[in-house]
């Protein structure tokens, strides 16, 4: 004889709680944390280098970096100024929780207004899996084309932040910017959005200035 | 790739339910998957082969009810499945629509063979 038992859990609910665990770690600190998603090549090590000279006089910045293997993105970001953990995930094709606070354990905590986690390159499940940061950053990039908030919905929804990546190649590249916003808007109404280019800087200010006003709001010490 | 973890996730679940409800064998699972979900039922099951592996899930049968991703549209009010590469409402030809359902992912319930009375030490499982 069987029996069924109602669940209706979240698959994602252990991963959740972890997540939570990291987000109190960090909101005692007062620390604001992003957590970079992108498929591979969109540009979220490049944005990182971006970010960081334009950051690092004021702040102080931690980042993860998430590889399915090598240290290069560490390095870069270290030769950038950041304090930089590298978290090899040996194939896993995401960031799990569990990873990010084995990850805050080797970083100076108490010295970090800003902690950046990089995800592993890929447009399908980081979304789905909550770290503890603060807001989910989606770096889109022209070159990609307008398509994808129709092919990969899952990650366009689970966004805070879009950033628009490489726009100093619109002229160059078949990208209809008013469709790919249709496809935004459809899945994720209201979603914060930056046109930028990590190679020429044009547009990334006002990045860096949101990313400096949410510190701000999140910082309890007194300012140093 | 990502079916891997998810599988060990449906797992710890389900056999969490079915120890507190005292039963020593899981033998089905009842998953609901929404197309946002990003996850292939065909992987979450060759996965579920190797998990369940000497654990009381072994021979367990997962089902899964998938949830197709639906738009509706505030012109018309209209509910609708999108067709390939276009949010639009076939409807009115509206483009102001919005997701509302699709990134469901969750266990629904589970099924267990009833209570043994002899079984009084909860099998090992992983947590």
């Amino acid at each position: 004889m069987s029996t069924r038992i109602p669940v209706v859990e979240a698959v994602t609910k252990a991963n959740d709680a972890l997540a939570g665990h990291n987000r109190e770690r960090l909101d005692g600190l007062g620390i604001f944390g992003v957590n970079i998603m992108a498929s591979p090549g969109a540009g979220k090590t490049s944005l990182i280098e971006r970010t960081l000279p334009a950051l690092l006089p004021t702040l102080r910045v931690g980042v993860i970096e998430g590889d399915i293997a090598t240290n290069f993105d560490a390095q870069r970001v270290s030769a950038a100024g950041a304090a930089a953990v590298q978290i090899n995930t040996g194939g896993t094709c995401h960031l799990e929780a569990q990873m990010v606070g084995r990850a805050l354990d080797e970083l100076p905590l108490n010295d970090i207004d800003l902690l950046i986690v990089e995800n592993v390159g890929n447009l399908i499940c980081p979304a789905s899996f909550a770290l503890g940061t603060h807001a989910n950053v989606l770096v889109a990039s022209v070159a990609e084309g307008d398509d994808k908030p129709y092919k990969h919905p899952r990650m366009y929804k689970g966004v805070d932040v879009l950033i628009v990546n490489k726009v100093d190649l619109l002229p160059h590249v078949d990208f209809d910017m008013p469709r790919f916003k249709r496809g935004v808007a459809a899945l994720n109404d209201g979603v914060t959005t930056f046109e930028l280019s990590c190679r020429t800087g044009q547009g990334c200010d006002a990045w860096t200035a949101w990313l400096r006003e949410q510190v701000a709001q999140r910082r309890t010490a007194p300012a140093r | 790739m990502h079916e891997l973890p998810m599988t060990q996730h449906i797992l710890d679940i389900a056999l969490e339910h079915a120890i507190r409800s005292g039963s020593s064998r899981l033998t089905d699972v009842h998953l609901v998957v929404g197309d946002l979900a990003g996850a292939s039922f065909e992987a979450i099951e060759i996965y579920w082969q190797f998990l369940t592996r000497d654990t009381p899930a072994q021979g367990s049968v997962l089902h899964m009810r998938r949830v197709p991703l639906e738009l509706s549209c505030p012109d018309c009010d209209a509910r609708f499945r999108p067709a390939e590469l276009t949010y639009t409402c076939p409807t009115c030809g509206g483009t102001g629509t919005r997701a509302v359902a699709g990134d469901e992912f969750f266990i629904e319930a589970i099924e267990v063979d009833e209570a043994d009375p002899a079984s009084t030490s909860p099998p090992e499982h992983r947590t």
